[in-house]
């Protein structure tokens, strides 16, 4: 998050309202008669205010009506995350197969709403977390998990030097470190009280590191309950706030972590091995186990740090939703460890 | 002792779902409201294992600590002396069995750098505290959003 950023609690809907009419002004110079409606903050969304509302003006075509969703950053977040990055990201992945919401305007240091804000446009479509073990007959739901795949591979062929979205640093610096660099300072900021077992994972996960085969887009957090669903049709993939470069298994570790094998994995017909496999298959990087197991670990921290990020702000008041310490991650992530 | 704890925590829900949820206008405050709800009822669950795991872990900490007075060196040492040397707290006063186990934790993150055999106690111990700790929700997760 940028350093000038700052944040102020909740907006009344009237004043978002009225400030949303005038961004729309800005952002849509040739528009007439704007008009803002059904503003309404919906429930989704663990890390940002998500404000859903109807635009409507008149311009040379006629008279026009879009969805659009500005999501702001509230008080506290489970993701400590650069709006202007993601805005770049977003913007970027515009021009090419991946499937993503256009976005319109970013604010990055909160001054227009009172916290770092991004307008983009509503799609179409439903997120179910458990899709794949939901109620959709089994040939759809294997197809849908191939589907998936195919998508992260897409996002990892998005050609990011080509994009601008590289930074001055080498390739080598991008990985295993410099992910376990970024949350461990997450994890030492938000932390409460001594955890030894995260520390005991930490010195792991240092001792252990494997080397990346090649530098790609992550999206961070990849898993149905991010997928816009039109039918069995991928409409978009939602919440890049943790999007970065780094190594091609990241994405795969934590789509094969076994904590989320019930949103990610169809027992018995979309396995570990089955999803690797077609892994291999779309992207032609090669799967290491050792160095899979490795993401593995890595994505039950970089999960048990989030939820310490809300355990540190629901004991500072500033967030409406209680967490508790991650004993349930701690499990497994042990035992991967030991594995 | 009635209300019991469970009459009361299960009574708050009961107030907060039939007189309270029926009031909220909005999407987001309904399912805060849900989470606090969820939150009421496993602390209904959790609270009377609460003391009884401070004990356990307590205990298997000192023992592991033992073990460990060694390798701990300087302030750590002192501490580690200190903490095992102590006399024992009142057994039913909750906030002193906490206090000690986050002592104790921290103590055990140092007693990490030792010798392999004592770090792999110490993970098997850490892997059956998080199989017995008391506190966690479960459902709690929004599982679509549109």
């Amino acid at each position: 998050m940028p350093d000038t950023a700052h944040i102020e609690g909740p907006l009344p809907e009237t004043t978002l309202g009225a400030g949303l009419a005038a961004l729309l002004g800005e952002v849509l110079p040739a528009a007439r008669g704007l008009q803002v409606s059904d503003l309404k903050r919906t429930t989704s969304g663990l890390s940002r205010e998500n404000w859903v509302f109807e635009a409507r003006w008149r311009d040379e075509e006629g008279a026009r009506r879009q969805r659009m969703i500005l999501r702001r950053d509230p008080p506290a977040s489970l993701l400590v995350t650069d709006r202007a990055w993601e805005f770049r990201v977003l913007r970027a992945l515009e021009s090419t197969p991946v499937p993503a919401p256009p976005v319109r305007w970013v604010d990055a240091d909160g001054a227009r709403f009172g916290a770092p804000a991004m307008l983009m446009d509503f799609l179409d479509g439903e997120c179910d977390w458990f899709v794949l073990g939901g109620a959709r007959p089994l040939a759809e739901r294997v197809a849908l998990g191939r589907r998936f795949i195919d998508l992260l591979a897409a996002i990892q062929a998005v050609d990011w030097r080509t994009l601008g979205l590289g930074d001055a640093r080498p390739e080598q610096a991008y990985g295993a470190h410099a992910e376990l660099d970024f949350w461990q300072a997450e994890y030492e900021r938000v932390r409460l009280e001594p955890l030894p077992e995260m520390d005991l994972a930490l010195a792991w996960l240092r001792e252990h590191a494997p080397v990346a085969q090649a530098v790609v887009l992550v999206h961070g957090d990849f898993k149905p309950g991010n997928a816009l669903l039109v039918g069995e049709r991928i409409n978009a993939m939602l919440d890049w706030e943790t999007a970065h470069l780094g190594d091609p298994l990241e994405d795969l570790g934590w789509i094969t972590n076994p904590p989320r094998a019930r949103e990610q994995q169809i027992a018995g017909a979309w396995t570990r091995a089955e999803i690797v496999a077609a892994f291999t298959a779309a992207t032609g990087f090669e799967v290491e186990p050792r160095a899979l197991r490795w993401w593995n670990v890595f994505s039950c921290w970089k999960l048990s740090v989030i939820v310490l990020t809300g355990v540190a702000a629901f004991t500072a008041g500033t967030m409406d939703r209680i967490y508790h310490a991650p004993a349930w991650l701690v499990q497994q992530m042990l035992a991967l460890m030991e594995a | 002792m009635r209300p019991t704890v469970h009459e009361q925590l299960e009574g708050m829900c009961r107030i907060l779902e039939t007189s309270v949820a029926t009031e909220l206008g909005n999407a987001y405050t309904q399912e805060t409201l849900r989470g606090v709800v969820a939150n009421l009822r496993m602390l209904d669950r959790a609270w009377p294992r609460l003391l009884p795991f401070l004990h356990w872990d307590n205990d298997a900490m000192r023992a592991l600590l033992a073990d460990a007075r060694g390798v701990l060196t300087g302030d750590a040492a002192r501490e580690l002396t200190a903490a095992l040397d102590a006399p024992p707290a009142d057994p039913f006063d909750f906030d002193a069995a906490d206090a000690l186990n986050e002592r104790l934790r921290g103590l055990l993150g140092e007693a990490l750098r030792g010798p392999a055999a004592l770090r792999a106690r110490i993970a098997a111990h850490l892997a059956t505290r998080a199989e017995r700790f008391p506190l966690r929700i479960t459902g709690a997760q929004p599982k679509k959003k549109t």
